[in-house]
């Protein structure tokens, strides 16, 4: 039954929907949230999105969570010029100004650097003043000024240029710019006020005196705000001044309007214009706003719970999704958000008797009847939104009740049920107890409702069901007929959408079967959910699935004609496993009142929107029964403190997407560790090493208004390709990553659930470890691939050496033991043919030296090839046992003299055994046929050659010897193997030279 | 006369060998065995031996260290090692075991005679290279502080001069001594040498 009443939905609007300027409340930012000092005198928000707080004791930046402060040190260049910030102002290219007590201060949130700006004596390309006042700019970024003695401007491209307006050597204070829509500057401060044009850089001084205001005083102008494009209103110490820029006229003093207090001279620090065109006024005393709709001012200086917390008041500030930032003296930041109060609560201070609800009903007026536990029950009225009692309900404690027509009917904890006429407003009582049934006391009326057929049904939680038809005829339903399983309780009956009557006990669903005028328990094949739940209440959809709220269980859908059951419970779509009601929207979500507030619950995708006494709920607590739809779609819930119109539609949701933002990185284990974040990002990467992985992101969506619900959600690219929804918190800490290249992406949402889908990305590429870089790989491949042909090329070597080293050997056998082999065979066969003795004796002479020789010969070669005897020490050893065992009997006196320094350098096997051999010779003639007595021998060997010296004292050469014999034939041709010099001197004996150039 | 003994396994070297010392006039020979084994089965009591002339590669028990059991045997007899090659380390080790002296196998028979004489008398060659692996042996030996049987300055100067291949004759001109001198100190080297390795040996065999 929906009736549409458009008057009653058009006051309703303006009553419950929007925020009223009268009505503001307040929540505080102070030191002890973190701010750096409770006296804020400028206010900016950034183009980040970033709201930034100036105190007298460091410049703030908040980002819902935490403060940021920055400070001056004299020590880092990089820093502040002072710690008392007067003004804030933010250019079109996201630089934000700092005004403070001792210089001005541009700041670049993108790498942090701070520039500071300072007043420079008799120099006006510097700034007027040390102390600034006020800072403002234009759409091309030039910046306006306003110091302590006099007006600057810093023109987009950094240039500086002060001006003097009093034009008599004496500077103004100036305390105020605007601009109006032509582009001029109106400039106010101890000059009173001035017109300053841009281009031809001229002033025009503006008479401020209203007739209220002798001429004598100088009217000293405090701040300047258009009110519109004509009018100019002007803050001065006599109060506010209206002024027409384009008459040129002051309008009026509006001091009469406005109750000023003289007593203090009215400071009025700032004007503020919002988004909807009312004024702020920032005062010495308080809040003052000038509502722009109607025409009035509205005050605000007394200072409660929930309103101000200090009424000095120095900077307002709207932010981009609409919360008021009031920067105070000794009060820290006051901030109104005017999508915090969702919901209007309707108490004991709104005029209802009692704050706990018990239930709610309608008349077809609209008019609400609200049922208390010890209150009795209340009307209200739709005309007028009155609240009054029912004195004619004695009865205090309400359990139930049930609008039908005219008739108002009530149940209590004692048996009684009450009639009461909305027409007469009379009541008539009656108690069920008195009925005749046998009931038993403390009986609780838990449900009255009414059938198609106008009987009136009551359920009682220990007695059944009672059935009263038109005639007034009682019949009883006893409790253990309603259910077979013996129920203990009756919580609730209702109609589906069928018209056939439900009743919920404490042991399930019972249905009535109209023929048999009977309760019929029914069972469902799915345990889990029906049978040990208990059920509060129902909603049955359109559908008719009955959607059941319970103690402990969460939330039900139960389906009856199929006999399936599913569960809803907290953490994962309700906000609370106890749900007392259930009730429908126009969009098909569900709302649930709870133990933990109110739940918006979306069937389509089972996850729920909670709302609680932050949003303006009554409290956390609702009560049983105690909801209502209003035939205007009203949602009507309520509880421990009062109960709340909910509709839907109108809900002050927060729309503003928040952006999201890097607020810090913390590198752990890192050379990064005590740096500025800023430093390590470059080109929104950051870069680590792969031994130096860890670190922890925190990160924020710039929501002002009850940041704690806003909600995050991450992925890790390549590691994550879904969004990874964060339960709480506003960080993340990784360790442990791979070399690689990852994209984080971090999107966020705001206190009402709108989220920023695009958020903010930040790429980090791990360096690999040198071991796994290309680089190192082909090094090690190449370094591989060198030794196996390395290897290969050794092999090789040793493979031609063996080669070589038996075609020598070969070649020695071959020719030194072969030919004298071959010798001795011939001899011997020649011994055959000889005949005389003195030839045989000589014959086998001869093949015994032979064989001596052939022996000998193996011997050299053995020893040659044996590599035990490498070395040139080896070598001058075998030539010392040669010389003893073959010239020590001949009494010729030999000496050796050996000079090496490289004795145990390995020699050539060619090397070792021409050289043995040629020595050999050369020592054998000098035995055998000089006739010397005395033989040296010297052996002179280092790194660049060998040479060897066999000088004898004999007879000398014979000139036919050196070519023709045999020996010396040998020898040359042994010296000219190895490539060595071979000499012969004759004098006072043979000297037999070798020079070996390279060993 | 002198008792000469023949161990070697190659028959007809072994035949030769025994031919020539028939031959000489002062010499004859004792037993020419194919092994150690053999040799010390034989019965020589009544003639004795004064000289053996041993192979050094031979098959079961090796010359080197057969020339411990000979020794036991024979306890004043002097072992000449006979060796196709000059392997010098095989004779040093021989020398170490109490060796005499060695021949080659392709030594002229009148050289052999010499040899055999030289060392009946009390002979003790040494050329250099030998003379070098005894200064080394020496040097080690010191090192482990077996200060007993070091070599004596004198020694140690005798041995330096083989070394640089300097003959008996001439030592002992440089030296103002008599070659018997000289070769009575050569002698003792060969003795203290000898005592070492068995010291040694018996080290080895108690670790």
């Amino acid at each position: 039954m929906k009736q549409t009443h458009l008057l009653l939905l058009l006051f309703t609007q303006i009553i419950f929907a929007q925020n009223n300027l009268k009505d503001l409340s307040f929540q505080y930012l102070t030191i002890n949230e973190g701010l750096s000092q409770n006296t804020v005198l400028a206010i900016a928000q950034d183009s980040t999105g970033y709201v930034w707080f100036g105190t007298k004791d460091g410049l703030n930046r908040y980002d819902g969570y935490l403060f940021k402060q920055f400070y001056s040190d004299f020590k880092d260049s990089n820093s502040l010029s002072s710690n008392e910030i007067t003004a804030l102002d933010v250019t079109p290219d996201g630089i934000l100004w700092i005004g403070t007590n001792g210089g001005l201060n541009s700041y670049n949130p993108n790498n942090g650097k701070i520039t500071q700006y300072y007043h420079e004596e008799n120099d006006i390309n510097s700034l007027s003043d040390d102390f600034i006042n006020v800072i403002k700019h234009n759409l091309k970024g030039d910046l306006f000024i306003g110091t302590d003695k006099g007006f600057s401007i810093i023109s987009a491209d950094k240039k500086i240029k002060s001006y003097n307006i009093l034009g008599d050597g004496k500077d103004a204070l100036i305390s105020a710019i605007v601009m109006d829509f032509k582009g001029n500057l109106w400039i106010g401060g101890t000059n009173s006020l001035s017109k300053f044009d841009i281009k031809s850089e001229k002033f025009t001084h503006i008479n401020l005196h209203p007739e209220s205001i002798s001429k004598k005083e100088k009217v000293v102008v405090q701040s300047l705000l258009f009110k519109n494009d004509k009018v100019l209103w002007v803050g001065t110490r006599f109060g506010l001044i209206e002024y027409d820029i384009v008459d040129n006229k002051v309008v009026e003093n509006l001091q009469n309007k406005i109750e000023f207090n003289a007593n203090i001279r009215e400071y009025l620090r700032n004007l503020f214009k919002d988004k909807e065109g009312n004024i702020w006024f920032a005062e010495w005393s308080g809040l003052r706003i000038y509502d722009n709709k109607n025409d009035e001012f509205i005050s605000y200086n007394s200072i409660e719970k929930d309103l101000l917390n200090n009424s000095s008041i120095n900077a307002i500030l709207e932010d981009k999704s609409g919360v008021i930032w009031i920067g105070t003296s000794f009060g820290g930041v006051n901030y109104f958000d005017p999508t915090k109060q969702k919901f209007k609560t309707i108490n004991i201070k709104s005029g209802l008797s009692n704050n706990i609800v018990s239930s709610i009903s309608e008349d077809n007026k609209g008019n609400l009847y609200i049922g208390t536990i010890g209150g009795g029950l209340n009307k209200i009225n739709k005309a007028n939104n009155k609240i009054e009692a029912i004195a004619e309900i004695s009865n205090k404690l309400i359990r139930v009740t049930h609008i039908n027509g005219d008739d108002l009917w009530i149940g209590d904890w004692g048996n009684n049920l009450i009639h009461y006429s909305l027409s007469t407003k009379k009541t008539h009582s009656i108690n069920l107890a008195n009925l005749g049934f046998n009931l038993s006391a403390n009986n609780a009326i838990k449900d009255i409702e009414f059938d198609k057929d106008k009987n009136l049904w009551v359920a009682t939680s220990l007695n059944g069901i009672f059935k009263f038809n038109q005639n007034g005829d009682a019949e009883n339903y006893p409790l253990n007929s309603i259910s077979q399983n013996k129920p203990r309780r009756m919580r609730e009956i209702f109609f589906d959408r069928n018209n056939v009557l439900w009743a919920i006990t404490d042991k399930g669903l019972s249905k009535y079967d109209k023929e048999l005028n009977s309760f019929n328990y029914i069972d469902f094949n799915d345990d889990s959910c029906i049978k040990k739940t208990k059920m509060i209440s129902v909603y049955v959809d359109e559908n008719n699935i009955f959607w059941i709220g319970t103690y402990g269980n969460g939330l039900l859908k139960i389906d009856i004609e199929n006999s399936t059951c599913k569960n809803y419970k907290a953490n994962e779509n309700v906000p609370n496993n106890v749900i007392y009601a259930v009730l429908p929207d126009s969009t098909g979500n569900l709302w649930l009142s709870t133990n933990n507030g109110i739940a918006e619950f979306d069937t389509a995708t089972a996850r729920s929107n909670h709302f609680n006494i932050g949003d303006g709920l009554q409290s956390n607590e609702f009560n049983d029964n105690a909801f209502y739809e209003t035939s205007d779609g009203a949602l009507i819930f309520g509880g421990i403190s009062g109960l709340n119109i909910i509709r839907p539609n109108e809900i002050n949701i927060n729309k503003y997407i928040p952006p999201i933002v890097i607020t810090n990185i913390k590198f752990l284990n890192s050379s990064l560790a005590n740096k500025n974040y800023l430093d390590a990002i470059e080109n929104n990467t950051i870069t680590l090493n792969y031994y130096q992985t860890d670190f922890n992101i925190e990160f924020s969506a710039l929501n002002y208004s009850q940041p704690r619900k806003n909600k995050y959600a991450y992925k890790l690219e390549p590691i994550n390709n879904d969004w990874i929804y964060l339960a709480n918190g506003r960080s993340l800490t990784f360790t442990n990553l791979k070399h690689g290249k990852y994209n984080l992406k971090i999107k966020g949402s705001n206190n009402d659930g709108v989220w920023n889908e695009k958020g903010t990305e930040l790429s980090i590429i791990v360096l690999p470890p040198f071991w796994v870089t290309w680089w190192f790989v082909t090094i090690v491949f190449l370094i591989v691939v060198g030794i196996i042909f390395f290897g290969i090329y050794l092999k090789a070597q040793s493979i031609i050496k063996v080669e070589r080293l038996r075609t020598k050997i070969a070649s020695d056998l071959h020719d030194d033991v072969g030919s004298s082999l071959t010798k001795i065979s011939m001899n011997a066969s020649m011994l055959n043919y000889d005949v005389e003795p003195e030839k045989i004796k000589n014959r086998i002479a001869n093949l015994s030296a032979l064989s001596q020789e052939a022996i000998s010969m193996m011997s050299d070669i053995v020893w040659s090839i044996d590599a035990r005897n490498d070395s040139l020490q080896d070598l001058i050893d075998r030539m010392k046992n040669f010389a003893f065992n073959h010239v020590a009997e001949k009494e010729i006196d030999i000496n050796f003299d050996a000079n090496c320094n490289v004795n145990s350098k390995k020699l050539k096997i060619n090397i070792r055994q021409n050289l043995y051999l040629i020595f050999k010779e050369a020592l054998n003639n000098a035995v055998k046929y000089s006739e010397s007595k005395r033989i040296d021998v010297s052996i002179l060997a280092n790194n660049e050659g060998l040479t060897l010296l066999l000088i004898d004292n004999g007879i000398g050469l014979k000139k036919h010897d050196v070519n023709k014999g045999n020996g010396f034939r040998n020898m040359k041709m042994r010296a000219e193997r190895i490539k060595a010099q071979l000499n012969f001197i004759d004098e006072n004996g043979l000297s037999v030279s070798l020079v070996i150039k390279k060993l | 006369m002198i008792s000469v003994a023949i161990i070697e396994d190659i028959k007809d070297i072994r035949n030769s060998l025994k031919e020539f010392i028939s031959m000489q006039s002062d010499m004859f020979c004792a037993v020419a065995s194919e092994s150690v084994e053999e040799f010390l089965e034989a019965n020589l009591q009544d003639t004795g031996v004064d000289v053996l002339l041993l192979d050094i590669d031979l098959p079961g028990i090796s010359g080197i260290s057969g020339m411990k059991f000979i020794k036991e045997k024979y306890p004043e007899i002097d072992i000449i090692m006979v060796t196709v090659y000059e392997d010098h380390d095989k004779i040093f080790r021989a020398l170490k075991a109490g060796a005499a002296g060695y021949l080659l196998k392709t030594t002229p028979f009148p050289k052999l005679r010499e040899a055999i004489l030289d060392i009946n008398s009390g002979g003790a060659p040494m050329e250099p290279i030998i003379a070098r692996k005894v200064i080394e042996y020496f040097n080690s030996e010191s090192k482990s502080n077996n200060e007993k049987s070091a070599l004596t300055s004198k020694e140690s100067q005798i041995v330096n001069y083989l070394v640089d291949g300097f003959t008996y004759k001439k030592i002992a001109i440089t030296l103002d001594n008599s070659i018997e001198t000289i070769r009575h100190h050569v002698k003792n080297i060969y003795k203290k040498l000898q005592i070492n390795s068995r010291t040694e040996l018996i080290k080895k065999k108690l670790n």
